[in-house]
């Protein structure tokens, strides 16, 4: 039984002056139809390049696929050519990214790029897309569509492009929709607003989304299951509430605590080590360099996502089922 | 690139070899940008080299030989002989050394002479930049050629007056290129922290934002070593540059005209060598400028 | 009784904006007028959106900029009229942690240069005297001492934002001005990195102000709050205090829309209507009643002053009078 999108062993890896760097190594995991599924990370952990990986948007060289397949609707996304991806991209599988100024071109107005996307993707004519741009303003709230199609990009403000991004990437009926952190350069104010709307248009539309954040916060506002991504692997899997009220790996444990909600408590550093980080090890766990609580088989093998409950999943030889 | 202490450490050069190591290496992954490298170590090797791997020295200047004028190429004469009887093939080995000095030594004044400028114009701005921006106007606005003649016309013709002449038309497009970057990077955060500091604005400007700022400087400066040697060429051409019996390829290529329908090889030479040189140096600025931003730089 | 560190009264930036030749002349009004003290010892959190004016406010007090009035007062030193060597002194004493990870450090010197610059512009050590200085501090701040002759980029965006504290404390200043020093980088960093800066407190006896949009990091470490919206300080007080029960509408708006472990939905987020104004032409009575929930006639009529509401702040609103 195939899933509705799956990742399947995938190891992205980058080409650099000092060897060669894994940046991705998912082994397992997969999105059900109509489900919100969030990726947690901090930044460099990989997820952007999941992002651009799935949409073969990857600079080639120095980036490299050695192994794996990313399933959509049961085929296989990296064998296809750039001629197949391209119908894709913007049609079936949407992308909204983080930073809204350079993903929109400076130099046309917004209503002549909103235009061109629509002619292209779904080859309406001139007038047609005119209707439909005035439509996409209405659907992500933005008050007097045509004084805005008419402005450039630099003349609205943050949260007024990003609402264009998202029109645009609504505005194909895509199956699939990735996020990624569509709100990061946003005031908290802004913020809020986006964020319903995008909650509010996923409702709406049904389409399954891959939402990226970098706090777990975030994320729980949006998406039902999570999956927490160290250093290119996911080291804990689980729906939002499994995941926040019983977190399971250390790492999830500091993204959860490590600011403390009372003032002037000491920030519980019990979870984590103050030494600089280390390299990448070669075998055993990636979260060796940060974990206090290191054992010899963690510097050896490698942990696989070991089931704990319910739906939920850690990558972590040291969990033990706690009373909860 | 390098703070001013006068003693560095052993352990302070390491680091600075390996951002040098990192640029080879990032350089060498194009193909072609390799090539052209590695052509470009070679012209250097035969410019230094060219008193001991000429085959005639003593004709390479003034030898006459007339028995042996205008001979085609042959096991003797590679390139073959000129209307004077020398050995085209040493003639052209010199020249090398002769177009490579020529225009180190012009880029190299012209840089002096317009990277401090521009950088203390962009970093300073108000009337400072206004005044520099200014005389660099009307320097941009003369033909290079026209300068060369008025030099040529003051000093006498020679290749050192166009080599100068070079550099006094040059050296605006460097101010002009190295102040607008000097200007986005003014406001950079480190610049902010260095005035934070208190740090003097001499140093800010020639040990924080030059270092930043040259690097399209540097892949402008290696193209235009391929167009000095053109233009010093073209200006020999004119007969306003190297005189005879300089072994310039401009010099030649002029000299060849008269003799053009019967000794193919007498022009042919020294211009696939300008050819060469310059394209070389092109594909070398080309190669650099993917490799030297600090932000792409990382693979 | 605890010293006052820095007085600030009714300070005004105003930036030019470049029209042609034949408008009238403009102004951002990016500060205006604002004023409070600081005690040694005390962590300020200064809060608010882009465009509020509290990056402004930090650059016109560590002299990167020149204010258009006001004044402003380090211990009893007057920090607009100091020049010369005398301004050089006071440079030792108040210095800043950036918030770019990437452009804060020069990409192209040594660590050992980086940190190293303000003790070689004030104290001129010999190349040994330096190198140790430059590696005590790195130990201050959890690095290793080989970092001395690394590159930036070699360091992580955490270890990058520990390298500018280090740099920060070499002349061991007074005050130390934090401007979103968690902002760009990961979660785990980020808690290190406030440790690290609470511990160095303690340590150094430094007073902070800390600029942030990020309120869980401002709740943790300020003492005293104030709450900024185009260039004026609409509540100002014990951090707790506020924490607790903000009274100005905008604080209020501020703390609910951020998101929370414990918010349920998206939907409990409190959303703001409208954008921020221009600080061109900024609204007329209280800048904030073209978005305030509450605003009332006189809200549009009357700018309100910043008066002490109750024990512990000091707010700027009608509807608390």
């Amino acid at each position: 039984m195939a899933e509705y999108f799956e990742f399947e062993n995938l190891k992205v890896n980058f080409r650099t002056f000092e060897g060669v760097k894994n940046v991705l190594n998912i082994k397992n995991l997969s999105i059900k139809k109509g489900e919100s599924f969030g990726l947690v990370g901090e930044s460099g952990a990989g997820k952007t390049t999941l992002a651009y990986t799935i949409l073969k948007l990857l600079p080639i060289p120095p980036a490299f696929v050695e192994s794996g397949a990313i399933r959509f609707e049961g085929e296989d996304l990296l064998k296809k050519s750039d001629g197949e991806i391209q119908k894709i991209r913007g049609k079936k599988i949407s992308i909204i990214f983080q930073d809204p100024m350079s993903t929109l071109n400076p130099v046309f107005t917004t209503g002549q790029q909103i235009i061109r996307v629509l002619q292209q993707n779904q080859g309406l004519h001139k007038a047609q897309a005119k209707k439909k741009a005035v439509e996409l303003m209405n659907i992500v709230k933005l008050p007097d569509p045509e004084n805005i199609l008419s402005k450039y990009p630099h003349e609205l403000s943050g949260g007024q492009r990003q609402r264009i991004i998202i029109a645009l990437a609504f505005s194909c009926s895509a199956q699939f929709l990735i996020a990624d952190e569509p709100t990061r350069n946003l005031d908290v104010t802004i913020q809020a607003g986006v964020l319903q709307l995008i909650a509010e248009l996923i409702r709406e539309t049904k389409v399954t989304v891959l939402f990226i954040g970098n706090s777990l916060e975030l994320v729980s506002l949006i998406c039902d299951r999570v999956g927490v991504l160290h250093r290119g692997q996911i080291v804990e899997l689980g729906s939002i509430r499994e995941v926040a009220t019983h977190p399971a790996h250390s790492y999830t444990l500091t993204l959860l605590r490590a600011i403390p909600k009372e003032k002037r408590d000491k920030i519980d550093l019990t979870q984590i080590t103050l030494k600089a980080e280390e390299r990448v090890a070669e075998k055993g766990c990636r979260y060796v360099g940060r974990c206090l609580r290191k054992e010899k088989i963690c510097l050896e093998e490698e942990p696989e996502l070991k089931h704990i409950g319910g739906t939920h999943y850690v990558a972590c030889h040291l969990y033990k089922e706690e009373k909860k | 690139m390098r703070k001013l202490l006068p003693i560095e450490s052993f352990e302070a050069i390491k680091p600075r070899l390996k951002e040098f190591k990192l640029t080879f290496y990032l350089l060498n992954r194009n193909r072609l940008t390799m090539i052209a490298l590695i052509t470009v170590f070679l012209l250097v090797l035969v410019a230094l080299l060219a008193p001991f791997i000429v085959p005639y020295k003593e004709q390479v200047f003034s030898g006459v030989n007339p028995q042996e004028k205008l001979l085609p190429p042959s096991r003797e004469h590679p390139f073959g002989t000129d209307e004077l009887g020398r050995d085209i093939f040493s003639r052209v080995i010199y020249g090398t050394r002769i177009s490579l000095e020529t225009a180190l030594a012009a880029v190299g004044l012209a840089l002096l002479v317009g990277v401090p400028l521009g950088a203390i114009a962009g970093a300073t701005g108000g009337v400072v930049d206004e005044i520099i921006m200014r005389i660099t106007d009307i320097f941009l606005s003369f033909p290079p050629l026209l300068l060369a003649i008025l030099i040529a016309a003051f000093l006498g013709p020679s290749l050192t007056n166009a080599m100068l002449a070079i550099a006094v038309a040059w050296w605006p497009w460097y101010t002009r290129l190295i102040r607008g970057q000097a200007v986005s990077m003014r406001e950079r955060q480190f610049v902010r922290a260095a005035r934070a500091t208190g740090t003097p604005h001499f140093k800010i400007v020639f040990g924080h934002i030059v270092p930043n700022t040259i690097a399209p400087v540097i892949i402008q400066a290696s193209m235009d070593l391929g167009g000095v040697i053109l233009t010093a060429a073209s200006l020999s051409f004119l007969g306003l540059g190297a005189q005879p019996p300089t072994p310039e390829w401009g010099l030649m290529i002029s000299t060849s005209r008269n003799y053009f329908l019967n000794a193919w090889w007498y022009s042919i030479f020294p211009g696939l060598a300008i050819f060469i040189t310059v394209l070389v140096f092109n594909l070398v600025g080309d190669g650099l400028r993917e490799v030297l931003d600090p932000r792409t730089r990382k693979y | 009784m605890s010293e006052t560190i820095l007085t600030v009264k009714d300070l005004v930036k105003y930036f030019p904006v470049r029209g042609g030749t034949f408008t009238k002349p403009q102004w951002v009004k990016a500060v205006d007028g604002v004023s409070f003290e600081l005690e040694k010892g005390k962590v300020l959190g200064l809060v608010g959106e882009s465009g509020c004016g509290k990056t402004t406010l930090v650059n016109v007090l560590l002299k990167l900029e020149e204010p258009t009035s006001g004044k402003a007062f380090f211990g009893d030193v007057d920090l607009f009229n100091t020049r010369g060597s005398h301004l050089r002194k006071l440079r030792r004493n108040i210095q800043i942690v950036f918030q770019d990870p990437f452009w804060s450090l020069n990409p192209r010197w040594l660590i050992r240069n980086i940190i190293g610059e303000p003790i070689q512009v004030h104290l001129k050590p010999s190349l040994t005297q330096l190198v140790k200085m430059v590696g005590d501090l790195l130990e201050l701040v959890g690095l290793p001492r080989e970092a001395v002759y690394q590159y930036p980029h070699e360091f992580s965006g955490g270890q990058r934002q520990r390298i500018a504290i280090a740099r920060a404390l070499a002349l061991k200043p007074k005050l130390v001005v934090l401007d979103e020093p968690t902002s760009s980088i990961d979660a785990l960093s980020q808690a290190q990195i406030l440790s690290l800066i609470m511990d160095l407190k303690n340590k150094m006896d430094l007073t902070y102000i800390l600029v942030s949009h990020d309120l869980r990091v401002v709740h943790y470490m300020a003492d005293e709050i104030a709450v900024m919206y185009l260039g004026k300080f609409v509540e100002y007080g014990d951090a707790e205090a506020i924490f607790q029960k903000p009274a100005h509408p905008y604080t209020q708006a501020l703390f609910k829309s951020a998101p929370s472990i414990s918010v349920e939905s998206v939907n409990d987020l409190f959303i703001l209507p409208g954008n921020v104004p221009s600080a061109i032409n900024p609204p007329s009575g209280c800048r904030f009643h073209t978005r305030c929930p509450q605003a009332m006639e006189i809200c549009s009529q009357k700018e309100p002053p910043l008066v002490k509401i109750d024990r512990d702040r000091l707010a700027a609103c009608h509807l608390l009078n």
